[in-house]
């Protein structure tokens, strides 16, 4: 019972935390985040296993880990309120090549991070060339290009 | 689920397989549920299926988990009733078989001295004021797993009061 209530209490400490202090904080974008999530994973190593060298135990605390993470996933799938406060919402960084600075500044993303993004999912060279930036509830950011020139655009544009 | 409905996609779908492998998915995670309210019940260790108590009425009881895990701290507590031990001293014994097969960690009070038998050690503790309750704490950490049986009991006499209780231990 003891690694049970362990488990459970270090995933809503984590939860609570990674939640507040924002989506970005650990999305694995620079080497030094990578190295951040090893360290944070060796400090709260012993707060959860305690002095046990059993399997047993081990094996409880993931099944407990792995368990609430569904449970709650499931929860989240019927109250879509409940999915909003845990995971956040979308956000739109850049409207047609022009950023929206507030929004940037508060999500703490900056220009940068958006070309950056779009180089390497499109291999886009201007901020201009971007329609939308999008900060995802996963704190990825997605971009989607301007238009090309296709037959459906030139149709779209004609229309317009 | 239907047949490919991607022709022009390059993939080896096998539908029969998935539906297979999503039942095993959702029996699996049931069966994974059961054993997490085992183990919340104790049958892992430590919970309310796991804590168990040996007693000699009016004499001896002993506490101990009856499920415990390999190299995990683990308590006995043993409580002598005020009239058990009449004298200054409480001898108190434990099998070696059992504590040949636990790390004793500490014990709470410390005894003033251990007296070695064939089959026994014997815990001599000085009792400052005879005729109240007295409880020892013993923390251990079990070093095989499998069935473990304990023994222990109250001199003097080798016929004295005695329990016996017996401690599953997981890997």
């Amino acid at each position: 019972m003891e690694a049970v209530l362990r488990a459970a209490a270090v995933y809503g400490l984590l939860l609570v935390l990674f939640r507040i202090t924002g989506k970005r904080s650990l999305s694995q974008i620079t080497t030094f985040d990578f190295i951040l999530l090893l360290i944070i994973s060796e400090a709260i190593q012993n707060g959860m296993v305690g002095n046990s060298y059993s399997v047993t135990n081990a094996f409880v605390l993931v099944l407990t880990l792995i368990l609430v993470d569904q449970g709650l996933g499931l929860v989240k799938r019927r109250f879509p309120r409940v999915e909003r406060w845990l995971e956040g919402a979308p956000l739109i960084l850049v409207e047609h090549g022009r950023p929206l600075s507030d929004r940037l500044e508060r999500s703490g993303v900056d220009v940068d991070d958006i070309v950056t993004s779009a180089r390497r999912q499109h291999g886009l060279e201007r901020l201009d060339q971007v329609k939308y930036a999008v900060l995802e509830r996963n704190g990825d950011l997605s971009i989607v290009p301007r238009d090309r020139e296709t037959p459906e655009s030139r149709d779209r544009e004609r229309a317009a | 689920m239907e047949a490919s409905r991607a022709p022009d996609l390059q993939i080896e779908q096998d539908p029969a397989f998935q539906r297979r492998s999503w039942r095993v998915e959702r029996i699996g995670t049931w069966l994974f549920v059961a054993l997490l309210g085992a183990a919340v019940s104790g049958l892992f260790g430590s919970g309310p299926l796991s804590h168990a108590a040996a007693t000699v009425p009016g004499v001896l009881r002993v506490e101990f988990q009856r499920f415990s895990q390999y190299q995990s701290p683990d308590n006995l507590l043993i409580h002598v009733e005020p009239g058990a031990a009449p004298g200054r001293e409480l001898r108190l014994w434990l099998d070696r078989a059992y504590l040949a097969g636990v790390r004793l960690e500490a014990m709470v009070p410390t005894p003033i001295r251990v007296e070695t038998a064939a089959d026994r050690l014997t815990f001599v503790f000085a009792l400052t004021e005879p005729g109240v309750p007295f409880t020892v704490l013993v923390a251990l950490q079990p070093q095989h797993f499998g069935v473990m049986h304990g023994r222990l009991g109250l001199e003097p006499a080798g016929d004295g009061p005695r329990l016996a209780f017996r401690q599953i231990v997981f890997p």
